[in-house]
């Protein structure tokens, strides 16, 4: 990733930015359209592409993004394999031997990223989502990883269109020095239709579950925050590295040991590379 | 509870929407593709 133009001036990162994909989830709320058998993420509900796809061809740009790393249940390896085919893009699959809240696999995400490069920015993403401005989408990237840079975990924000209450809100605090990002006074969660009204007239943005980090520094606040946790995530990384530790927590990030050992068991001996 | 204090917010206006849970399911329904459809409109 060469110097690109942000909102406050020209970065320069040394790395790609690796996408991690996640897409384990069963959507069944659309049921029928989207079941435990096929995911809405793998259908293709806008467009001719299932949003999984649409996901991954936003970071196609070589240039720009490592190969991505996609999390996904067992049920969908050969959805995910086929689909990756249909679009002619690889990745490094990594198969969760059960269905997991985001937190074990940001844990994990940020193993697997630390050992292709410590300081690698990590772009999660969610493979459910729709995407209409692409090119703002990049826009944003660049900037989060301005922020990134200098050791911030980056959530994506969008401007609410209206005071919706099925999304989660956040507050934003002040401009950050020297990146187009600001600080994070508060997370808050779905709102009844009052609040939502509320947090839309003061400006709170909706929080998209989209972010971006460094490797190294979430696991340093994995350390801090969910110590168990970041225990299990060492024990693959000194079985399959070096031996630093790490470091967070966003919310995202709450799991049982257990859970993060098993996914980490898994990202480390099962991850299985789709050519 | 306490927080990560390295958290911050970039604002993206990327036109993005969470299919599940930004839009109505008879939205969802008129956008999809006729042959992915369910038989029944909500």
């Amino acid at each position: 990733m060469g110097p690109r133009r942000t909102a406050t001036g020209w970065v320069s990162m040394s790395s790609q930015l690796i996408p991690v994909l996640m897409c384990g989830g069963s959507g069944t709320r659309l049921w029928p359209v989207s079941r435990e058998s096929m995911p809405k993420q793998f259908v293709p509900l806008v467009g001719d592409r299932s949003t999984f796809q649409q996901t991954l061809m936003r970071i196609a740009d070589g240039a720009m993004f490592a190969r991505p790393i996609v999390i996904t249940n067992t049920d969908f390896r050969f959805i995910v394999a086929e689909q990756l085919r249909e679009i002619g893009m690889e990745a490094d699959i990594v198969l969760e031997p059960m269905r997991r809240d985001s937190g074990p696999a940001v844990a994990v995400a940020a193993v697997l990223a630390e050992r292709r490069d410590p300081q690698a920015a990590v772009l999660v993403l969610a493979a459910d989502h729709i995407v209409r401005k692409p090119e703002e989408f990049i826009a944003a990237c660049h900037n989060a990883a301005a922020a990134v840079a200098k050791g911030h975990i980056v959530t994506f924000g969008i401007r609410p269109t209206a005071p919706a209450t099925s999304y989660g809100y956040i507050r934003p605090g002040a401009k950050l020095n020297g990146a187009a990002a600001l600080s994070v006074d508060a997370f808050v969660e779905k709102p009844d239709a009052t609040t939502a009204a509320r947090y839309v007239a003061e400006d709170y943005l909706w929080n998209s579950g989209n972010f971006m980090f460094r490797a190294d520094v979430m696991l340093d606040e994995i350390t801090r925050f969910e110590p168990a946790m970041a225990e299990a995530a060492a024990r693959r990384r000194r079985a399959h590295a070096g031996s630093r530790l790490p470091a967070p927590r966003t919310r995202a990030v709450r799991a049982r040991a257990e859970e993060v050992d098993r996914l980490c068991d898994h990202g480390a001996h099962q991850a299985c590379r789709h050519r | 509870m306490e927080r990560t204090k390295l958290a911050a917010i970039v604002e993206a206006d990327m036109g993005w929407s969470d299919v599940e849970a930004g839009m109505p399911y008879g939205t969802i329904w008129s956008m999809m593709r006729p042959e992915t459809r369910c038989p029944v409109r909500p």
